[in-house]
């Protein structure tokens, strides 16, 4: 400690944050009162600290008066702090001799009463650490200039392609056998009735052909280490017992494979065989061995079709399960979303009725790829009246509480396509809202409403099957109230379509432990920021993109991606990311090598070591994967780990001027 | 395990046919109770309609008293159930309610410090039981009897959400099946039956039992069985009112389950009640006896084994 | 009548002290309740229209439509409403209004009276006082259920002596002090 402690200047800096702060507390009479405190130099208070002129008081005073300290009492240091230690930054005082005070947040946002009073009594614990505040030295380390994109769908895709295009190497990991996720499942989309195949195949395409993406399909993230700008991922790579290098994609051995199963990508309403791609357009177009269903895996050898009929040998059973280590400097998560099962919600028969069917699994009936070819058959026949359910688990206490943000938009489409397609179809939409908020979405609304659809303001309680006229006999009656004229009403139909709530993948919770992600309360990766920062995480270097954060449509999936991918090349074009310094440190003569460090630690930073002629091992941690998080000081049972900028000295000061118990 | 049984007014009253089948099924189970000393009306539905606070503390009285004997309270009346599970949660979780309906206990010389347990005769029979027991039992069994297994309403949210399913319940079903009947489609099985409204609104309540009544007969039933004394009431007795609502004729036996479970149990139906019952059922005895007859020709034709 | 003026409320509308009366604040209207409620079609005022009716403040006009008198406490709308409101109970709240305001006619509120009277009295309910209670102020009604109540006196399914609680005392005391925390006369 070089400093001369009684040379300590300190400026202390009061924001009245308009009338969020100035409105509660007295910051006049707080000034005074830091102006009084120990090392205090100056006390002034500013209508928006954080503003050009605000920052450029302090600036002033640094420069003109000396101080080499700096307190400033405002907003949570979360909004500011990276502001105001830029600002010292900038006039020449190292950035960690800034200590912020919170009075906002955990002062005058909360207390009507005694609001000056505590914020006296943080002003003065804040001036009392600074008092001690040491100059830190801020390292730089290298970013890879690689990104690892998680998830091939649309969301996924873009983010990749957009990064490729930007010139950096991108690594694409899709976990099912081809990339496109659910939009290549969809038909058409609204609400430009673009054919889904025709828009989202070019860039399946293109991800497949760029010379900056490396696409691993059939393959899952099984691990992550490291920290932003430095990551270390472990990718699965699952056999497809299908050479690669050799499928021309001619088709030959789906069609001899005599195993069929129900087709995951169809929902189940058609086949696939246990050689299979999941759609024409799959890419890449090279086919997976399904080891549960092939009888040569589950047989030793029996069958073996697809062997004797491929013309270039491209089947391969040797094939094993393979481990690829990659490094990259930023993660992008593009997990997508799953559908929410509606069997859960018995009353609307979906499960019971063969005539219920879901959203998903209307588009796959409307496909031209689909199980029949895009003639709209349910339980073997055309429906001439159709009933669409709205918020079947959406905007309920008992599901999802959330609204899943599309469903409004293709049951308009789907009316649209069922008129198109069924001669004098009856369309019903049974809605709460109508949730029509984007561009050209209120003019597709008033464009179906002319189509002749009827829209039934009312939130069914049951599909049944029990007729109680001539009219229902045969047929499923939809029982809801006709709320805009407030009697109840039954309506028969063919065929009814529930619009499932969106939900977060059946996974989220491992695959945000995986990324050391949060969720939300509705289950969704947790982005840092719900306005400012959209796919950041608290996890730096890795974002999170599309309906994993929540749902979404496509024009907002796309631009959460390229938003993703802005932040990925901009982490890499800085080429260096700073280091946190506040990290932890060992006095390693007190150190005796416990190595419960070691165990506590979550970013593996502390590692026991041997010196060189030392008997007793000590604890070395990595400065560049400390997160200076405390656990380890916490734990040590010796108090030999101190993190930086946290000394005892510094808190302990703190706690003596807030309790005034002197400790 | 101790059970202290509250029958309720309807069962000791206007619906004794099914308290007189309860004694007697869980007589043959083997399922000792003792009634709960001095017992008072739960409140029904008419207590909500003139006090919130009683419509608890009536209810929380008998809790309190169960607790006092250290017992289980079993009921075999859905709306008693409803109302003292009511009670119970909402006791629970508010803490103005609590000591309001203790006050009034305290009149009564009790409190409730809820520790009570509240069990529903089927669950009683379905889990401490077990089906297999009841399986046992069966010296008549009921040879593909066609049964609409009615569920009723209360038995909902408060009653099946203990131990089945609240809008899909089964129990009925998997009950039936144990004594040999057949379990028709019924869709209307959780839907109301309109409660007291026959007797305070005739053409309400008889439109609802109506329903219930024509979807039992659709689907071919030979009889509807309830586990409600109120339900039991209704369908029974305005059989004719409802015939005239919907334009048709109903004659269709309705039974209490533990009558039908007494049958099924070889007892004379004196001994169930069933000749209280407003419908006759007779037709029900010859239809089972004649599906032993039946099952007995089969067993002759294929010979000995 | 060019429309209904609305008068602002200082505070939220509170039905009398039931703690779980006012979860209609929560309602937006999707009509869920009423598309499960078995009586609506015979109701003035559906469940939802009640709950909207509460939320600007009419509560003389929610509870005169006589809708709380013809819910059976099914309790379906509660365990099926997508935001929580406990709507049984909001109707049950409405109903005692409608009783105590004097909406609904003499015969109903006497049906309610009357059997409460015999469970305050002998702590269970008493089928004959309560027949005499309900009919002799209406001997007309008697005339509706003749047929039914020989049915049922066939059957012996009227007690003629129902059995009554010992500590009858206790019931009344019950009554009296619930009235007084109620605030009820």
């Amino acid at each position: 400690m070089a400093e001369d402690k009684n040379n300590v200047k300190i400026g202390v800096y009061v924001c009245h944050c308009g009338s969020n702060i100035a409105g509660t507390v007295d910051v006049e009479e707080l000034t005074r009162f830091a102006q009084e405190q120990t090392a205090v130099a100056v006390a002034r208070n500013y209508k928006f600290m954080c503003s050009e002129p605000g920052q450029a008081l302090i600036k002033k005073d640094i420069e003109e008066l000396g101080l080499n300290r700096v307190v400033v009492a405002s907003c949570s240091p979360r909004m500011h702090e990276p502001t105001f230690r830029h600002v010292c930054e900038d006039a020449g005082l190292n950035p960690y001799q800034l200590d912020m005070c919170n009075i906002r947040e955990q002062c005058s946002w909360v207390h009507k009463d005694g609001a000056t009073e505590k914020a006296k009594a943080l002003v003065r614990a804040a001036a009392s650490r600074a008092y001690y505040l040491e100059p830190l030295e801020t390292r730089r380390v290298p970013v890879t200039p690689a990104v690892l994109v998680v998830g091939g769908g649309i969301a996924g895709i873009q983010a990749a392609l957009k990064i490729a295009d930007g010139g950096r190497k991108v690594y694409l990991v899709e976990r099912e056998p081809s990339i496109g996720g659910h939009m290549i499942q969809l038909d058409k989309t609204f609400p430009t009735l673009d054919c889904s195949a025709c828009i989202t195949t070019p860039k399946m395409a293109a991800a497949n052909a760029h010379p900056n993406i490396e696409l691993m399909t059939y393959s899952e993230v099984v691990n992550v280490q490291g920290y932003v700008g430095n990551f270390k991922a472990t990718i699965r790579r699952k056999p497809r017992y299908v050479d690669e290098s050799l499928c021309t994609g001619c088709g030959v051995c789906q069609e001899k494979c005599p195993w069929k199963t129900e087709s995951e990508f169809d929902c189940g309403l058609g086949p696939r065989k246990a050689i299979y791609t999941p759609f024409p357009q799959a890419v890449p177009n090279v086919p997976v061995i399904d080891p549960e269903l092939c009888v040569y895996i589950q047989k030793d050898g029996k069958c073996g079709a697809c062997l004797k009929f491929c013309e270039r040998g491209a089947v391969d059973f040797s094939q094993t399960e393979k481990m690829v280590e990659v490094e990259v400097g930023a993660i992008i998560v593009a997990t997508g979303y799953d559908l929410m099962d509606p069997s859960a919600i018995s009353r609307l028969g979906y499960k019971r009725f063969p005539n219920v069917i879901t959203s998903m699994e209307f588009e796959r009936l409307c496909n031209a790829t689909g199980p029949t070819g895009g003639h709209i058959t349910v339980d073997g026949r055309e429906p001439k009246s159709v009933a669409i359910i709205h918020c079947v688990g959406s905007r309920d206490q008992k599901y999802h509480t959330y609204c899943s943000r599309v469903c409004c938009m293709y049951a308009l489409k789907f009316a649209h396509l069922i008129q198109e397609k069924v001669e004098d179809a009856k369309v019903y939409q049974f809605y709460i809202d109508m949730r029509c908020y984007g561009k050209g979405y209120e003019e597709f609304y008033q464009r179906a409403a002319s189509e002749g659809i009827t829209f039934i303001r009312g939130k069914p309680s049951q599909v049944t099957d029990l007729a109680m006229s001539e009219e229902e006999k045969g047929k499923l009656v939809v029982v809801c109230e006709n709320t805009l004229v407030g009697r109840p009403l039954r309506v028969p139909v063919d065929t009814v379509i529930l619009c499932p709530a969106m939900e977060a993948r059946s996974d989220a919770k491992e695959v945000a432990r995986l990324f050391n992600l949060s969720q939300s309360a509705d289950g969704f990766l947790m982005e840092r920021h719900a306005k400012l920062e959209p796919v950041a995480t608290a996890n730096d270097g890795v974002f999170i993109v599309g309906c994993a954060q929540g749902p979404k449509d496509i024009p907002d999936t796309v631009a959460q991606a390229l938003a993703g991918a802005a932040e990925a090349l901009a982490l890499i074009d800085a080429g260096t990311v700073k280091l946190e310094a506040a990290t932890a440190t060992v006095s390693e003569a007190l150190c005796h090598g416990c190595g419960r460090c070691e165990e506590i630690c979550e970013f593996h930073a502390p590692t026991i070591v041997r010196r060189n002629g030392n008997p007793i091992p000590v604890s070395s941690i990595n400065q560049a994967m400390c997160k200076g998080c405390g656990a380890c000081a916490a734990a040590c049972p010796t108090g030999a780990i101190s993190i930086k900028h946290f000394t005892r000295q510094q808190i302990l000061a703190e706690l003596e001027a807030l309790s005034g118990v002197p400790v | 395990m101790r059970y202290a049984y509250y029958p309720g007014c309807s069962l000791s009253g206007s619906s004794r046919e099914c308290e007189e089948a309860i004694q007697a099924v869980m007589g043959v189970l083997g399922v000792k109770w003792t009634e709960l000393e001095d017992w008072n009306c739960c409140g029904a539905a008419s207590a909500t309609g003139v006090s919130y606070l009683l419509s608890l503390a009536l209810p929380a009285r008998n809790l309190a008293l169960a607790e006092q004997a250290d017992s289980d309270l079993v009921t075999g009346c859905t709306r008693c159930y409803l109302n003292l599970i009511r009670a119970m949660h909402y006791i629970q979780h508010n803490a103005n309610i609590r000591d309001n309906v203790n006050a009034v206990l305290a009149e009564a010389g009790v409190q409730y410090a809820g520790t009570a347990r509240l069990r529903h005769v089927l669950d009683v029979i379905i889990n401490d039981v077990g089906l297999d027991v009841v399986a046992e039992r069966v010296t008549q069994p009921l040879n593909g009897l066609r049964v609409a297994a009615y569920y009723g309403c209360c038995q909902g949210m408060w009653t099946y959400a203990q131990f089945d399913s609240v809008e899909d319940p089964t129990c009925f079903d998997r009950l039936l099946a144990a004594l040999g009947a057949e379990v028709v489609y019924y869709p209307l099985k959780t839907s109301c039956c309109g409660g007291s409204l026959s007797m305070s609104k005739r053409s309400v309540g008889a439109n609802l039992i109506g329903d219930l009544l024509a979807a039992a007969v659709a689907a071919g039933a030979d009889c509807i069985i309830t586990a409600c004394p109120l339900c039991m009431f209704n369908l029974n007795s305005f059989q004719n009112e409802a015939g005239k609502i919907k334009g048709t004729r109903f004659h269709i036996p309705v039974l209490f389950l533990a009558q039908l479970m007494g049958l099924a149990f070889g007892l004379p139906p004196k001994k169930l009640g069933l000749h209280r019952n407003v419908v006759p059922p007779d037709p029900l005895y010859r239809k089972i006896a004649a599906g032993a007859a039946a099952s007995s020709v089969e067993a002759v034709a294929s010979g000995p084994k | 009548m060019v429309g209904q003026v609305l008068t602002p409320r200082k505070e939220p509308v509170k039905i009398l002290k039931d703690p779980l009366g006012n979860s209609f604040e929560f309602c937006y209207q999707c009509g869920l309740c009423t598309a499960s409620c078995r009586t609506a079609y015979a109701m003035k005022y559906t469940p939802r229209q009640i709950m909207n009716l509460l939320q600007l403040g009419r509560v003389d006009e929610a509870a005169a439509s006589g809708s709380g008198l013809l819910c059976t406490a099914c309790y379906s709308c509660t365990f099926r409403c997508p935001r929580g409101v406990a709507v049984t109970d909001v109707m049950s709240a409405v109903q005692r209004l409608n009783l105590a305001r004097k909406h609904a006619d003499g015969d109903v509120r006497r049906f309610y009276r009357s059997f409460m009277r015999t469970v305050e009295r002998h702590g269970r309910f008493h089928e004959v006082e309560f027949l005499a209670r309900y009919f002799i102020p209406n001997p007309l009604l008697l005339t509706a259920e003749v047929g039914l109540g020989l049915k049922l006196l066939s059957k012996g399914k009227i007690s003629l002596s129902p059995p009554t609680m010992k500590n009858r005392k206790a019931m009344a005391a019950m009554f009296r002090k619930a009235a007084e925390i109620e605030g009820r006369p």
